[in-house]
């Protein structure tokens, strides 16, 4: 989740009051948000990435308004027609645009460092890393033109672009700066990027960079926004994000609107659509169950999150949604809203009724009783990772298994399709530890199972190893009839080839004739390949098959 | 391995001996005293041996033992040889045959130039010849049969004191090689009266070192039990350990389920149908990026069985994020990022309330690995399906857990999560670490419900079961919970579980 710097004299100018900090980390707890910590007039903020309007101190400012009771309800903002009008041609490769202008912001200490960050984390969030939106800030009274223009730009035309001292082609722009290496693949269609023109000048080059011309400097007073992306819908949300909570900055709160005539429609935006959601009371008290809410406790609660109250009727509230809060969708989510602003911690949990114990999983049942009984053979427990290293599978001779196609590091590229490789690399790690070395480990396995859906069983193993300065199968077999005796089945081995053991050393392990596992000593150049020096024999039965065996005991054939 | 003594006296006084000492003291006391060669005749036991129980003896004041040195002579090759006639002995008798005297040529052509001028020295030097010019002439004449006789018997070993030759007579056939000196160490013994008081008082007494079945079954008569050293130390031996991190899960097990839980079980590689789109998480959210998740390497998921969910979720995706639902994606496999995947598939076929489960796996993320992170670690998923789940329901259940676990009090706080709303995230107070998130909960989204078919609220919750494993067993490295190395499994104090207050 996005961490923000937002500096504590803005919030508390803003506010218009000297909050200290206590309270205003218990307030943004109230909000989704954690502060990670302070430094130098700065606090550190955890915003929740649903509520992208509180990326910047005027829209934490908004929020925290309401819960202390400073300004509540509707945040009102004033729209008018800007004198700017933008014509939009096809653009295939970045199709959508929409624009807005901000007159009259409070551009103090620090407000440019935090729309920066406003503008970044946006671009990062909803914007998909400005694939799917991104975003340009103008200072309006650099632009001498009334007409906007978006359309494609050929590789020859120049600009100045922001941060550089020279003008460059556009094609030289892509080469030669870092956001041109950085972002200039994102919406380029044969060899060409869009550009948004006013006049006859470039003013910025989605999504890869804005022109010097148009730099927000400590002497701007009003802002033309422009957002661009291949989703109408995002770009449209993320413009009615950005002129709202910057319009909190100016104190007259006017937004203008650009009209604009694209290949997808005219009007005019930001649109400012207040939305309006029902709510019944009923369903309220159904979700939080806090024991007769009243129609006044939701309007309270209602307003302190900043939402409007239209209509009540009867039972039903109609509730106004400004357009900045594009994570309320539906009635569930004002509910959430209600609940946060009557905070969590006062509402009393309701004490779980007795009930009788739940039941345990087949697997938990099984691995509880051979736990025991291999800890009763002597065997110290182990527990390892699912995921192994795929080398590792391919020496001991596993050529079935589940890899992975974006691992992390190669110790762990594949899933298990055996733990006898996890109790190998136990084995190696342990070698030199008093002998004998005895361990075993109970886990899971990923083995491959056309008839399951995904191709692929997750299954319940046990395996079990002896290492020692001399080691015989004995050593092996003898604990592993004790354990299948224990659970009330005839052992028996049968001499079968296994890619891990020594052959002649190898054999297939039945309880009650069910086929339930392999057991030998481990090949020599196994061994030395892994780096043991020591020889060893491992067992390793499918408990799945096992139990299947506890419960359908055959008939002892000869 | 080396085996410490652990047989212990009684007291100074009362010396009791092991079975092979009394016999060899008895034996001892049958000569009185003697040399180690004889002790060991009378005892039958071999010398290397006897000379240790003598010595044990001594300790106990029971025998006088005196060390001694004496020397033996051994002929050698050239002394057995001499014994057919010293080469001085010959030369009297060629002197003798040729009337007294000879030419010196003569005497060296006959028996070598060497062994004549060997000859001729010691000649001499008995006063036996003279040499005048060339001519070697017999003064005088002598026997050296005592000589002789000696390097006989020294075939075998002659010890000094039975030589029946002076020191300088043995020096002389030392310095002419005939018979070499060896050093022989020797054990001299005697009784003493002690040894004999305590011969009398032991009588018939059997003494018990090792107690064995006849002892026990009372076959052997009169005896005395050794006493043990029990104050030193044994060898160390290692009982077989369960493992900490097993045993903290089961713990974490028994409290859900005697909250009322039902353990479920799930499969580790699951189709992003179960692990996103049912859970109402986006197509292009940036969570299900490759770098987010491990992806495997795998042909993509049969959902055949599962078409008619897969047309409800097509349909709000598509409505309530916007954009078209690609099955495609729904179908890829991967290794399940969170254990929410296996509770809303078990809801998904147990749709009736009441329904109560939870799941203790492992999930996987493409994450990086130290102290805090790994790509496979464990979550826990629980959820309620009931009439009347609400948020109040909801916080009960999970002030329950968190007590359950041990924590006084849970502090919540409004969270956010793609499938829940409203969203909760609890903390509880860790000393030393301060407020730690443990779980994150909310009732499923009304689209989650739709999609899964689901027409009752559903409270659930997830937490990250690792992190709570490292503050309750105070490890620092989440790496240590998946050790191989054994050593550390073996000493792990297992009553480590810190109390949390």
């Amino acid at each position: 989740m996005p961490v923000i710097r937002l500096s504590l004299s803005r919030i508390r100018s803003l506010l218009g009051r000297d909050l200290g900090e206590r309270d205003l980390e218990k307030l943004l707890m109230r909000l989704k948000s954690e502060v990670e910590g302070y430094s130098e007039g700065y606090v550190e903020v955890e915003v929740n990435s649903d509520r992208l309007d509180m990326m910047i101190s005027e829209g934490v400012v908004r929020s925290l308004k309401g819960l202390l009771g400073i300004e509540v309800g509707l945040p009102i903002y004033r729209y008018r027609d800007s004198w700017i009008e933008l014509e939009v041609s096809e653009v295939p490769q970045r199709r959508y645009i929409a624009m807005a202008v901000v007159r009259n912001i409070n551009n103090s200490e620090g407000f440019i460092e935090e729309l920066i960050q406003f503008q970044e984390k946006l671009h990062v969030t909803i914007g998909r890393r400005r694939r799917k939106v991104a975003i340009g800030i103008h200072d309006l009274s650099k632009i001498d033109s009334k007409i906007c223009v978006y359309r494609e730009l050929e590789s020859d035309e120049k600009l100045v672009p922001l941060g550089y001292g020279r003008a460059m082609r556009v094609d030289e722009m892509i080469a030669e700066t870092e956001q041109g290496r950085l972002y200039g693949s994102i919406s380029i269609r044969d060899g060409k990027l869009p550009g948004i023109i006013c006049g006859d000048k470039i003013i910025s080059v989605p999504p890869v960079i804005n022109s010097e011309l148009t730099r927000v400097t400590r002497s701007t007073r009003d802002l033309l926004i422009d957002v661009t992306g291949t989703d109408l819908g995002y770009v449209e949300k993320t413009l009615e994000i950005l002129s709202t909570t910057l319009a909190e900055s100016s104190s007259e709160r006017v937004i203008e609107r650009v009209s604009i005539r694209a290949p997808w429609g005219s009007g005019a935006t930001p649109r400012g659509e207040l939305r309006r959601i029902i709510v019944g009371r009923g369903y309220i008290s159904e979700i939080l169950d806090v024991g007769g809410i009243s129609i006044l406790d939701i309007t309270r609660s209602l307003l302190s999150m900043r939402l409007g109250v239209g209509e009540i009727l009867g039972d039903d509230v109609e509730v106004i949604v400004p357009p900045y809060r594009i994570d309320i969708s539906g009635p569930i989510d004002v509910v959430e809203d209600i609940a946060m602003a009557m905070d969590l911690n006062s509402i009393e949990p309701e004490p779980l009724a007795a009930v009788l114990p739940g039941r345990p999983s087949m697997a938990t049942h099984i691995r509880r009783r051979l736990r025991d009984i291999m800890i009763g053979l002597g065997f110290t427990e182990v527990y390892r990772h699912v995921l192994v290293s795929r080398e590792v599978l391919e020496i001991l001779g596993y050529n079935s298994y589940l890899a992975i196609k974006n691992p992390v590091s190669s110790e762990m590229s594949a899933a298990r399709p055996s733990i006898i490789p996890s109790i190998l690399d136990t084995l190696k790690s342990s070698q030199h530890a008093p002998k004998p070395v005895r361990v075993f480990e109970i886990g899971e396995v990923v083995v491959r199972d056309p008839g399951v859906y995904t191709g692929w069983r997750t299954g319940l193993y046990l395996a079990a190893g002896v290492l020692d300065d001399s080691v015989s199968f004995e050593d092996i077999q003898a604990p592993l009839f004790s354990l299948i005796r224990t659970l009330g089945l005839r052992p028996r081995t049968a001499s079968a080839e296994y890619p891990v053991f020594i052959r002649g050393r190898s054999a297939y392990i039945y309880a009650d004739s069910h086929h339930v596992g392999v057991v030998g000593e481990i090949r020599l150049e196994m061994l030395r390949r892994m780096g043991i020096g020591f020889p060893a024999a491992v067992f390793e039965l499918d408990l799945l098959r096992l139990l299947e065996a506890i419960k359908n005991p055959k008939s002892r054939r000869s | 391995m080396v085996r410490i003594r652990r047989w212990a006296p009684f007291s100074e006084k009362d010396l009791l001996l092991s079975q092979g000492e009394r016999d060899v003291l008895r034996a001892l006391a049958s000569i009185g005293s003697g040399d180690i060669e004889q002790a060991s005749r009378v005892s039958g036991i071999p010398k290397s041996t006897i000379a240790s129980i003598i010595e044990s003896l001594a300790s106990k004041g029971l025998v006088r033992v005196e060390r001694r040195t004496r020397y033996l002579y051994r002929a050698t090759g050239e002394g057995l040889e001499s014994l057919r006639g010293f080469p001085e002995e010959i030369l009297l008798s060629i002197l003798s045959a040729r009337g007294g005297e000879a030419p010196l040529s003569e005497v060296e052509i006959l028996m070598g130039s060497e062994r004549a001028s060997i000859a001729i020295a010691w000649a001499r030097r008995r006063g036996w010849i003279e040499i005048r010019g060339d001519r070697v002439i017999m003064t005088g004449s002598g026997s050296l049969e005592k000589y002789r006789e000696f390097i006989a018997r020294a075939s075998d070993g002659v010890y000094q004191d039975e030589a029946g030759l002076s020191s300088e007579e043995i020096q002389e056939l030392v310095r002419r090689k005939m018979i070499v000196r060896e050093e022989k160490r020797d054990i001299l013994f005697e009784v003493t009266e002690k040894g004999y008081e305590v011969l009398k008082g032991l009588g018939d007494v059997h003494v018990v070192s090792r107690i064995s079945r006849d002892i026990v079954s009372g076959i052997v008569g009169n005896m005395i039990i050794r006493p043990y050293n029990v104050e030193a130390e044994p060898r160390e031996i290692y009982p077989a350990y369960k493992h900490f991190y097993v045993d903290f899960l089961e713990m974490l097990r028994d409290i859900m389920l005697s909250l009322g839980f039902d353990e479920i079980d799930d499969s580790l590689v699951v189709p992003e149908l179960w692990n996103f789109d049912i859970l109402y998480q986006a197509q292009d959210h940036p969570a299900r990026e490759i770098h987010d998740i491990l992806v495997a390497d795998s042909p993509p998921a049969d959902l055949t069985h599962y078409r008619d969910l897969l047309e409800r979720v097509s349909r709000e995706h598509s409505s309530g994020w916007g954009y078209s639902f690609d099955t495609g994606t729904s179908s890829r496999l991967i290794m399940r990022s969170q254990t929410t995947a296996a509770t809303i598939r078990y809801l998904y076929t147990h749709r009736e309330p009441p329904v109560r489960a939870f799941i203790i796996g492992r999930v996987f993320r493409s994450d990086v690995i130290d102290a805090k992170h790994l790509p496979e670690f464990h979550q826990m998923d629980g959820v309620a399906m009931e009439h009347g789940m609400s948020l109040r329901r909801l916080l009960g259940i999970l002030s329950q857990i968190t007590r359950a676990l041990g924590f006084r009090e849970v502090l919540f706080k409004p969270g956010y999560f793609p499938f829940t709303e409203p969203s909760v995230e609890g903390y509880v107070w860790i000393e030393g670490l301060g407020y730690v998130e443990i779980f994150g909960a909310g009732l499923f989204r009304p689209e989650v419900l739709r999609m899964t078919g689901l027409e009752h609220n559903v409270g659930a919750w997830g937490m990250g079961v690792d992190r709570l494993a490292m503050a309750y067993l105070a490890i620092s490295d989440i790496r240590e919970l998946y050790s191989p190395l054994i050593d550390r499994l073996r000493w792990h104090r297992v009553a480590s579980y810190k109390a949390i207050p």
